[in-house]
């Protein structure tokens, strides 16, 4: 077996981690070539201001498909975890004639109202909407393990999974773009949301670690 | 087509070349093995040829399982990405699952209670059985769902605990060696596991022979590693 070349254990490493310096050089030329060789295309994922970085993203047209005639099989995101993303980005996508990434900021407080909006939420007893905020939050964190989100408390913005969405993808979400969950413009960020986190914070968390399957089987979906 | 000969994408016409590319994001993002019937280039030797040289510009390989296709690390890339850190569990984690699929897999296999030779192939297990290992519960239930969300470990029926749909993904090198591990694991003293730390003594044993430099080799400078920008 040959040994893999070091563009092939770049590219990779770059798989591997999501994202990845922006190489220099010579060296960004190889992984560009190498990208095209792999059917795949290089993206910069770089925010304003910042070092450059690079991620692996899909060829256009060629995005990955789902769906049941696909003949691909997924494992489906929860509600929550869809409802919530949605949240996320109309709240960070402020202009839709534009690519959603890199977005503005929002913060959870935001977020969770607007989810709380859509009225899909469980009967409304003081428990019901504890418990629906923990999920919230728990899907924040899966969100944010997966690269979609972007969380520096109490700030919230779209992670690098979205700066590989192609023209074609980004076309398709802005028909539905009014549709996705917001508040209105006369909603009120309550100071709480911009201080320093409650010590509860460490409540929900350890109550997650023990109850994150409610994330995946929380009655009412 | 000769061994060795692999097409490359750009070689195919642009109609093949999306046929391609459609498989490939098919193969590298699949929960399950991908059908070959649901895409042309997984059943046109020509085609699936320029997929396995695509998967191997980015490190990967084209791997046929029972009911498709799914791509899966290079072994040599694998290990030089684990030998940098990148994939590598952390200790709960391993612990976590290193008894998982000591519960679900080799001591089933070996009572007779799973038939097949797939890892996916387990008898459940249930967090009161982990809970009867010395790792803190808390810290079982954090390294389980950590393992859940990057696939290495899923749910069954009434929330049992099984191996995940990237066990699929393992190249039979590496299944074998994880295969190898579990008996060092669970049986260091047996005839076996002398056999397998023989094996590997041997293998560390074996010179390695260098290859000259080639555009995108390792001693191409054109290919260096990443830097800080």
């Amino acid at each position: 077996m040959p040994e893999p070349t070091a563009t092939a254990v770049g590219l990779a490493r770059l798989r591997a981690a999501g994202v990845q310096a922006r190489p220099a050089g010579a060296a960004y030329g190889a992984w560009h070539a190498a990208s095209g060789r792999a059917g795949r295309r290089l993206v910069d994922v770089s925010r304003p201001g910042t070092a450059g970085r690079v991620a692996l993203g899909w060829a256009d047209g060629a995005e990955p498909v789902g769906g049941a005639h696909s003949g691909v099989e997924r494992v489906s995101a929860t509600p929550v975890l869809g409802l919530t993303f949605a949240a996320v980005l109309r709240a960070c996508w402020a202009d839709r004639s534009e690519h959603p990434f890199p977005g503005r900021l929002t913060t959870e407080s935001r977020v969770l109202a607007a989810v709380a909006s859509t009225g899909l939420m469980p009967p409304s007893t003081a428990e019901a909407a504890q418990g629906s905020v923990r999920h919230q939050k728990g899907a924040l964190r899966r969100l944010t393990e997966a690269g979609y989100i972007e969380v520096d408390r109490p700030y919230i913005r779209l992670g690098t999974q979205v700066a590989l969405w192609s023209e074609v993808q980004v076309a398709a979400l802005r028909v539905i773009y009014q549709q996705l969950p917001s508040v209105t413009d006369d909603w009120f960020e309550p100071a709480a949301a911009t201080a320093a986190p409650a010590a509860d914070d460490a409540d929900w968390a350890f109550e997650l670690i023990n109850d994150d399957d409610g994330l995946d089987a929380w009655e009412g979906w | 087509m000769t061994a060795g000969f692999r097409l490359a994408l750009a070689d195919l016409s642009p109609t093949r070349q999306g046929e391609v590319q459609a498989a490939l994001a098919a193969v590298e993002t699949a929960d399950a093995p991908v059908p070959a019937a649901a895409f042309r280039a997984l059943q046109d030797p020509t085609m699936r040829s320029a997929l396995e040289g695509c998967l191997s510009e980015a490190g990967r390989v084209l791997l046929c399982l029972p009911g498709g296709y799914l791509s899966g690390y290079d072994d040599g890339v694998a290990e030089r990405l684990a030998r940098d850190g990148l994939g590598v569990l952390p200790p709960d984690d391993r612990a976590v699952l290193a008894l998982v699929l000591l519960l679900c897999v080799a001591v089933p296999r070996s009572a007779g209670q799973v038939s097949g030779t797939s890892w996916l192939d387990a008898k459940p297990t249930s967090y009161l059985e982990l809970d009867r290992s010395q790792i803190p519960n808390t810290r079982v239930r954090e390294s389980v769902r950590r393992l859940r969300h990057c696939g290495l470990l899923r749910f069954g029926a009434r929330k049992q605990i099984l191996p995940g749909p990237q066990f699929a993904r393992f190249t039979e090198a590496t299944s074998d060696r994880l295969w190898e591990d579990l008996i060092l694991l669970a049986a260091p003293s047996g005839v076996l596991a002398d056999v397998i730390r023989r094996r590997r003594t041997a293998r560390r044993n074996v010179p390695t022979t260098s290859t000259p430099s080639e555009p995108g080799s390792r001693t191409d400078p054109a290919a260096g590693e990443p830097k800080e920008t």
